[in-house]
């Protein structure tokens, strides 16, 4: 009789702290910031005015800041993703899907619209600024790594080649096809970037089509890790670590890199790879450091050579140290963060350079924001 | 005790729910310009069709503003900044949207989807112009977007819609941390920026306007898409 009052005493213990002493404990400890798995700030807790209370945003700002703050988030989050994938045999959780240990965003068949933005605004750039002066322009599209894991992992298949046909016909620079090169081992398998260790041929095919030599002597730094992609928070699920291995060769050994400040534009020495970055929130950034408009890798050892104008995103960061070969600088622009004008202002365009757009799946779905006036 | 204990529970459950499943739209504002928008709307289209021979009164809105669009924005931003810097408590130096120069740029129809989540369509239908100041030359992931809508559109369901389907990737692999709206009179201002930078704009608009605003709060599940705590 005492053992069976006993019980019930704990199992009513264990259901009021259940109950009650989770939320309490989210209310007495001492507030995160930022949530490093889904890699964004947690919510603050609210200031209580009588305006607030009155008009209900309080205890909606208060219910986020529980449900941010909640004790043990990401054991739960992780504890539910596990059972999504391993219980229930859903092939998805937050929008991520795995498939041979490679993690990636489910995504939807692309509209036609952002394509034919982006092929507006390749013209246009074209015309704008490269219609005279002797300039050689070429355009590749780096496809997400969901074209290569998606099909036959029991979710929509996304084949982006219309894609790429549509602006190879469509633009007047001419188009370099890079998806035969590509699998989906070239990704990190926690992020939806490309390994710079993978994309060598790549770099290769694009030296080649625009009529440079290709880089040789080749060899790997040593590897950074853990690295945490992106997908590793949004998965939810425990995903080995991956490493990142940057590349180096002769030419790179001696090339001078500039950056452009975040507030002033001017443009500042800096690094082919932040090493160190391997711990900040995006470790991608370790590539030329992370997003910039504008990017200059001059090399002292063909100061005289061709200019290549790399137009492109955070894909490109780690495309642009491979392209140096025998270019006297290779210049990176990013238009998302700066008008054509003004980054052509910084470094004004040399006549018989040569041009390149290189863009991933994810900047032409946005490609409204590229700026080419 | 035991059915005092039980009696007491059970009515604690019964409120828990009814606060569980209360409204929490601001019926009122909403209600006035709905009222407003939705009569412009019906007497516009029965004119159209029945060629109706009496004049009809045009109903008088209020604007919550004056000056063109750009003007307006200018004004939001420059109020903005001077709250954002006067609320600045950290022991480094300021920076925030009063260190980033930034231009205006009209939101047209290649941009109206990624901008304020409306396709071409919508976009023509409900908008009758609208403006973002961004960046001129900076990552810092930062807009401002003022649009007016046109006569006759559900203000508040509108702006709702737009807040809620602006896009935080078109700032590329960077993203907003905070994304904040807000309604006033047939205007719609949001902002995609920092927490202390949305915070500010609203705060601006609100001074700033002549009619009530009523501020709308997007909950950010762009970076995690929802977790087993987030609905």
């Amino acid at each position: 009789m005492k053992i069976k009052k006993t019980a019930s005493i704990i199992f009513i213990a264990l259901f009021l702290i259940t109950v009650f002493g989770l939320g309490a404990f989210v209310v007495l400890r001492t507030p995160g910031t930022v949530s490093e798995s889904e890699r964004r700030e947690l919510a603050a807790k609210p200031q209580m005015t009588m305006k607030s209370v009155a008009d209900g945003t309080f205890f909606t700002s208060f219910e986020d800041y529980l449900l941010d703050q909640f004790a043990w988030r990401d054991t739960f989050r992780r504890i539910k993703a596990v059972f999504q994938f391993g219980v229930l045999r859903q092939k998805e959780n937050n929008g991520i899907s795995v498939s041979h240990g490679q993690a990636f965003e489910i995504k939807s068949e692309m509209e036609e619209k952002p394509v034919n933005v982006y092929i507006k605004r390749i013209n246009a750039l074209a015309d704008t600024y490269f219609s005279d002066g002797g300039y050689n322009l070429y355009s590749t599209v780096i496809p997400d790594k969901s074209m290569y894991l998606s099909e036959g992992a029991g979710i929509p298949y996304v084949d982006y080649g219309p894609i790429a046909e549509r602006i190879k016909t469509e633009t007047s620079a001419k188009f370099i096809d890079i998806y035969d090169l590509l699998d989906g081992n070239s990704y990190y398998a926690t992020d939806s970037h490309w390994k710079q260790t993978e994309i060598v041929d790549v770099a290769d095919r694009i030296l080649t089509e625009m009529g440079a030599n290709k880089i040789d002597g080749i060899r790997k730094n040593d590897a950074l890790a853990p690295f945490y992609g992106v997908y590793y928070g949004h998965s939810a699920l425990p995903l080995p670590s991956d490493e990142i291995v940057t590349l180096t060769y002769d030419t790179l050994d001696a090339v001078k890199v500039l950056r452009a400040n975040k507030k002033t534009g001017v443009l500042e020495d800096a690094r082919l790879y932040y090493d160190e970055y391997i711990t900040a929130d995006d470790a991608y950034d370790v590539f030329l450091g992370g997003a910039c408009t504008v990017i200059v890798i001059e090399n002292t050892c063909n100061p005289d050579g061709k200019t290549l104008y790399l137009f492109s995103d955070s894909f490109g960061r780690s495309l642009a140290p491979l392209l140096v070969s025998d270019y006297g600088r290779v210049v990176v622009f990013d238009i998302r963060y700066i008008k054509t004008s003004r980054a052509l202002e910084t470094v004004p365009p040399e006549q018989g350079s040569d041009i390149l757009f290189a863009y991933s799946i994810s900047a032409i779905e946005v490609s409204d924001n590229l700026q080419v006036k | 005790m035991k059915r005092i204990i039980t009696l007491l529970l059970t009515v604690a459950i019964i409120v828990c729910c009814f606060a569980g499943c209360g409204k929490t739209e601001n019926d009122a504002t909403t209600d006035a310009t709905t009222e407003a928008t939705t009569d412009v709307t019906t007497e516009a289209t029965t004119e159209a069709t029945t060629e109706a021979t009496t004049v009809v009164e045009p109903i008088t809105v209020a604007e919550a503003f004056t000056g063109d669009m750009e003007a307006i924005l200018n004004s939001i931003v420059t109020r903005a900044i001077e709250i954002d810097m006067a609320a600045w408590t950290e022991e480094y130096e300021y920076y925030g949207i009063g260190t980033i120069e930034c231009e205006p740029t009209p939101v047209d129809e290649d941009s109206c989807t990624s901008i304020l989540g409306l396709d071409t369509d919508e976009f023509y239908a409900l908008v009758d112009s609208a403006i973002e100041s961004k960046p001129l030359g900076s990552w810092y992931t930062h807009s401002v977007v003022v649009i007016k809508l046109k006569d006759g559109v559900d203000v508040a369901e509108t702006a709702q819609k737009i807040v809620m389907n602006t896009k935080p990737n078109r700032f590329g692999c960077l993203k907003p941390s905070s994304i904040v709206g807000a309604y006033t009179g047939n205007y719609v201002i949001f902002t995609a920026s920092d927490e202390s930078a949305c915070n500010s704009v609203y705060s601006a608009v609100v001074e700033l306007s002549a009619l009530e605003a009523v501020r709308i709060d997007r909950e950010n599940t762009w970076k995690n898409s929802g977790g087993l705590l987030i609905p």
